[in-house]
């Protein structure tokens, strides 16, 4: 495959994901200090810069606990959010993942639970590719994985701004050691 | 124009001997780390790392794949077969899948839960992005595994592909 083909299709989907993650954070999963601040869950205020929160009262179909249950200790009339008028995408108080919901020390059990995925596929790999006796540089990747998987877990978890770096850190990390792993250039094979 | 300016600066870095950075990339990551974890989240100093940090990964995220184009085809000219490309190919198409889910989720929020017949919201950034991220680093790191092994390091192995397109690499039985 010419690598043409990547930049292109990479460079436009990267275009979009840049903006949204710093320069424009749409008002779907942004949260804005001010507007959130209100929200009392388990882990502390939500001071992440993402949530992928849905509006309580938008699921009719999610039954709500009653207030101050063991399953959902906080009423959900406290939570307010007010969008930012120059946010991109304004109108709706909408998220895209219920907060405490099904539990109460998970803010995001989807998110929180399929970010397991990475340690797993980190043990595989190991697993897999250890007969071929992989490299420090490689062993290196696979633990950033993991722990790039567990700081996924505890970011989606609490929505807290560390949990968040947690998250982000190791993963810029993996894209750096990447980035040299496939650097080395074809290495002549000294002939017997 | 940006593009044919990255790819030039991508294939051009890897014409040269990528180990002098590897210190240099630790030191940066380094620095990156201490600035994000130790200054208050407001300063400004801590948001102009922080879009640093977000322009970089992008960057770095292109380049991955425009060398790993390369290696790919190396490690095909190197052993024979489409090995290399076969897997550069699914890994690419796994990452535009969680690339595009990560987009879709947030930009079609609204939408996606309302959609017909009473289906579910799709958990677009839970099932595409993070599965769709884990497949492709493994596909990923099966790529460098293969090149490693077959193009610096001169050995035979051979691929299986299992059911959810995963490869595995593994040492070729002389006489293979």
């Amino acid at each position: 495959m010419h690598w043409a083909w990547p930049l292109v299709t990479l460079g436009f989907l990267l275009s979009f994901t840049t903006v949204f993650y710093f320069f424009s954070t749409p008002a779907s999963i942004a949260v804005k200090p001010t507007a959130d601040s209100t929200l009392p869950p388990y882990w502390g205020v939500v001071d992440s810069e993402f949530n992928w929160y849905t509006e309580p009262n938008f699921h009719s179909h999610i039954p709500s606990p009653p207030p101050h249950s063991h399953f959902h200790p906080h009423p959900a009339s406290t939570r307010t959010y007010t969008p930012s008028p120059h946010s991109l995408f304004h109108p709706h108080t909408l998220r895209c993942e219920s907060d405490h919901v099904l539990f109460t020390h998970v803010a995001e059990p989807f998110n929180t639970c399929t970010s397991a995925a990475y340690p797993f596929a980190a043990s595989f790999a190991w697993r897999t590719h250890r007969p071929l006796g992989l490299s420090g540089w490689h062993l290196g990747m696979l633990i950033v994985t993991v722990v790039m998987g567990v700081g996924s877990m505890v970011f989606h978890g609490t929505l807290r701004y560390p949990a968040q770096l947690l998250d982000e850190l190791p993963l810029y990390t993996m894209a750096g050691r990447s980035d040299l792993s496939l650097s080395f250039p074809r290495v002549p094979v000294p002939s017997d | 124009m940006l593009c044919a300016v990255l790819a030039a600066g991508s294939l051009h870095t890897r014409s040269r001997r990528a180990a002098g950075i590897q210190p240099w990339l630790g030191a940066w990551t380094l620095v990156l780390t201490s600035v994000l974890l130790l200054t208050d989240r407001e300063a400004p100093l801590h948001n102009v790392f922080r879009g640093i940090m977000t322009v970089t990964f992008s960057l770095a995220f292109l380049f991955i794949f425009t060398v790993g184009s390369v290696a790919a085809n190396e490690v095909d000219a190197s052993r024979g077969g489409n090995d290399g490309t076969s897997m550069f190919r699914a890994c690419l198409f796994s990452f535009v899948v969680a690339l595009g889910s990560w987009i879709v989720d947030i930009v079609a929020c609204h939408e996606l839960q309302q959609l017909p017949f009473s289906l579910p919201y799709p958990q677009l950034h839970a099932f595409g992005w993070h599965f769709g991220t884990c497949l492709g680093l493994l596909q990923l790191f099966a790529l460098m595994v293969l090149h490693q092994h077959t193009v610096r390091d001169g050995r035979e192995a051979r691929v299986e592909w299992n059911s959810i397109y995963v490869p595995r690499v593994r040492i070729a039985e002389k006489g293979c």
